[in-house]
Formats: C-alpha cells, sequence, structure tokens
C-alpha cells in the first residue's frame, strides 16, 4: 500500500469499516511511513481536542424568546447580521414597491377601460405618498444587490401582522 | 437565620422531571399532535444545544447561529403536522438546521458587504487565529493546550463549506454515514469522498504544529 492508497482508505481507516486485510494493510502501512503515521497521530490528537471543547449552551432565555415567538406568531424571519438589517428592508421594501406599482400599472393598461381605475382614486394615490404594508410572511423574490431575508407565505387566514410598512413617494410608470 | 433559607432545608427539594423523560422523540412527536403543548418545549430542550454547536461550527457566528436555532424550531412548530413519522425526528430537525445554515453561507457570499464584515470580524485582534510561534520557548502544557485549542477551531473553520459540514456531522454530532446522506441531502459516496477529504485536510493543517 502506498501513501496514495492509505489516504484514500483513510477515512474508513479511521471509522473501523474497512475489511480484516485492508486494515492490516493500513497498519503495516502506518508502521513504515512516517509522513503517514504523523498525519494519523495529528488527526487523533485534533479531533480528540475538538470534542473536549466546552458545548455552548443557548441563552437562558432561548425557551421563553421562542414560545413568546411562537405565540405572538411571529414571521418566520430570521433577523439579518446587524449592520445591514435596516438598509436591507427598506432597500428591498422600495424594490419591492416598484416592482408591484409597475406591474400595477401595466395591469390597469392592459385592462378594458370600463376596468380601469376612475382618474379620481388616481389622482388621489398622486397626492399622498404610497404606503405599502407587508403583511404577516410574505415572499419577496426579485433579483438586485441587496439580499432579502426570505420568509414564507402562510395562508391569509392566518390573520398575522403586519411586519413593517414603508412609505415611499408615488412613482411616475 | 434568615426563615426561607431555614425553610428550604427543611423540605427536601423534589426534582420535578420532564413528563417525557424517557420517552423516545417519535412519543413525544406524537404527543404534540395529539394537543400536548408541553411535547414541544420537550423537544426544543433535546435539540436546542445540539443544533447551536452545529450551526455554529458551520458558520462560525455564535450570536447568528442562535437566531438560526430559534428559526429552526419555528419551522418545525409550523410544519410538524406534515413530519413524515417513517423519517427520525433527528434526521428532519438536522436537515432543517443544514439548509438554514447553508442559506446563511450563501447569503454572506452574495453580499460584498455582509462578507466584508464576516472577514473583518475574523481578523479583529481577539478572534485572530493564535499566531504559530516558535512554541519551543514556552513549552509549558497549559500554552499547548490552549494553542491546540484554538488550532483545532481554526482548522475547522478553515474546510470547504462542504466538508466542514460533513466533518462536523460525523467528528462532533455522531451522525451516521446514512443520516449525513439524509441530511445534507447527498448520496453515501459524496459523503465518505467529502469526509475523507475533510479528515485528510484537517490532519494535514494540524499536524506541522503538533511537531
Amino acid at each position: 500500500m502506498d501513501c496514495s492508497r492509505f489516504r484514500t482508505f483513510y477515512s474508513d481507516f479511521a471509522d473501523g469499516q474497512l475489511d480484516e486485510l485492508a486494515e492490516v494493510a493500513c497498519h503495516r502501512h502506518l508502521a513504515e511511513c512516517e509522513a503517514c503515521r504523523r498525519l494519523h497521530v495529528a488527526y487523533q490528537t485534533g479531533c480528540q481536542a475538538l470534542r473536549r471543547q466546552p458545548r455552548l449552551a443557548p441563552s437562558g432565555d432561548f425557551v421563553a424568546r421562542l414560545e413568546a415567538r411562537l405565540a405572538s406568531g411571529a414571521a418566520v424571519r430570521a433577523p439579518a447580521p446587524a449592520g445591514l438589517r435596516q438598509w436591507t428592508a427598506l432597500a428591498g421594501a422600495v424594490m419591492a414597491v416598484v416592482v408591484i406599482t409597475t406591474a400595477g400599472w401595466m395591469l390597469l393598461d392592459a385592462w378594458p377601460a370600463a376596468s380601469a381605475a376612475p382618474p379620481r382614486a388616481a389622482a388621489d394615490s398622486r397626492d399622498r405618498p404610497l404606503v405599502v404594508r407587508f403583511a404577516g410572511d410574505t415572499s419577496l423574490d426579485y433579483a438586485g444587490p441587496f439580499t432579502i431575508i426570505p420568509v414564507s407565505r402562510v395562508p391569509r387566514a392566518s390573520g398575522s401582522p403586519a411586519q413593517f410598512e414603508v412609505t415611499v413617494d408615488w412613482m411616475e410608470p | 437565620m434568615d426563615p426561607l433559607v431555614r425553610e428550604r432545608q427543611r423540605t427536601p427539594r423534589v426534582p420535578t422531571q420532564s413528563p417525557f423523560a424517557g420517552r423516545d422523540d417519535a412519543t413525544v412527536v406524537q404527543a404534540f399532535l395529539d394537543g400536548d403543548a408541553r411535547a414541544f418545549t420537550e423537544l426544543v430542550l433535546r435539540y436546542q444545544t445540539r443544533l447551536l454547536n452545529f450551526i455554529y461550527r458551520t458558520i462560525g457566528d455564535r450570536e447568528r447561529a442562535e437566531d438560526l436555532v430559534q428559526e429552526a424550531f419555528v419551522r418545525v412548530h409550523r410544519h410538524l403536522h406534515r413530519f413524515d413519522q417513517n423519517r427520525k425526528f433527528s434526521t428532519w430537525v438536522y436537515t432543517i438546521a443544514s439548509n438554514l445554515a447553508k442559506n446563511e453561507l450563501r447569503n454572506r457570499s452574495r453580499n460584498p458587504l455582509v462578507l466584508f464584515q464576516a472577514i473583518r470580524k475574523e481578523w479583529e485582534p481577539d478572534a485572530r487565529p493564535l499566531q504559530f510561534e516558535d512554541t519551543s520557548a514556552r513549552p509549558d502544557d497549559l500554552y499547548r493546550k490552549r494553542h491546540l485549542r484554538e488550532l483545532v477551531e481554526w482548522s475547522v473553520a478553515q474546510l470547504p463549506e462542504h466538508h466542514r459540514e460533513v466533518f462536523v456531522l460525523r467528528e462532533l454530532e455522531g451522525k451516521s454515514y446514512e443520516e449525513i446522506a439524509d441530511i445534507t441531502g447527498c448520496n453515501l459516496g459524496t459523503v465518505k469522498s467529502r469526509l475523507n477529504r475533510a479528515r485528510n485536510s484537517f490532519a494535514a493543517v494540524i499536524a506541522p504544529h503538533l511537531d
């Protein structure tokens, strides 16, 4: 057995999953090859040290926070990394508003005149900034420079509360 | 003596045992599906530490790992009614955790700002991997043990993500090859191949510093 073959078999050897012949061959190679023996010792020492590391424990209030979150019916939304949260949320909301608004205008144009929103309503909308509310679990899917943490969709009947709302200026078509 | 202290000393404390102590996961899951909310808390208590350590080892951020463990349990709570009870609950919950960890790593790699923050955090003085100085100048055991601890942590973090995941699942979580294949969505041959490479890489990084 050469070093290349030994290293190919190494994982099974470490787990004791080789047949007897192969295991004997590996042990013989280890006895003869200082380099592979060195690696084998390093692996064993390293894994022992790794397993001796103290295990992380969750924060004392982990269960309480989880139960509160479940009780409030909070959306499945993991918070974004610190420093990026606000900008990601705002940028994502603005992009989503642009997409939704553009799609809405395109739809309105495509509809027969009888179905179009009355000019009065459009004029009213233009008088005020657009407020967009995102319902409890809303999937946003777009391509852009920022990443939105995806949230899963829930049935409308769940009546989950709004996540956040964004006020932007009305966009020209 | 404080009367309260006296009272505590007189009244032996009877430890409250979980009603699900000694029951397997399948039984606890069924209890939850039958309407016992305490069963879900039992599942959380059983898996919170394991999932935290698994996700932490995979993504390298303790605070974020805890967020993702919370996320995993929210998803478990939401989808447990659809869980195939022919599967092991352990494998299912680790799969959820694994997917969340992978998404986290993927999101980081896409966002230059987050990637920059991750790199900066790694290179803050107290987060920097140990300086591999000449240990023969300070041969005491305590020094060696401390450095070995830091060294193995750093070595695991250097593994490519898909190698690191199977390495952690095998070496630290004690999962079988079949379970790892199930959790990662890979076939058995891929798991063995990745594990073999991870072990060889891990040993190669550590070996020079043990000489």
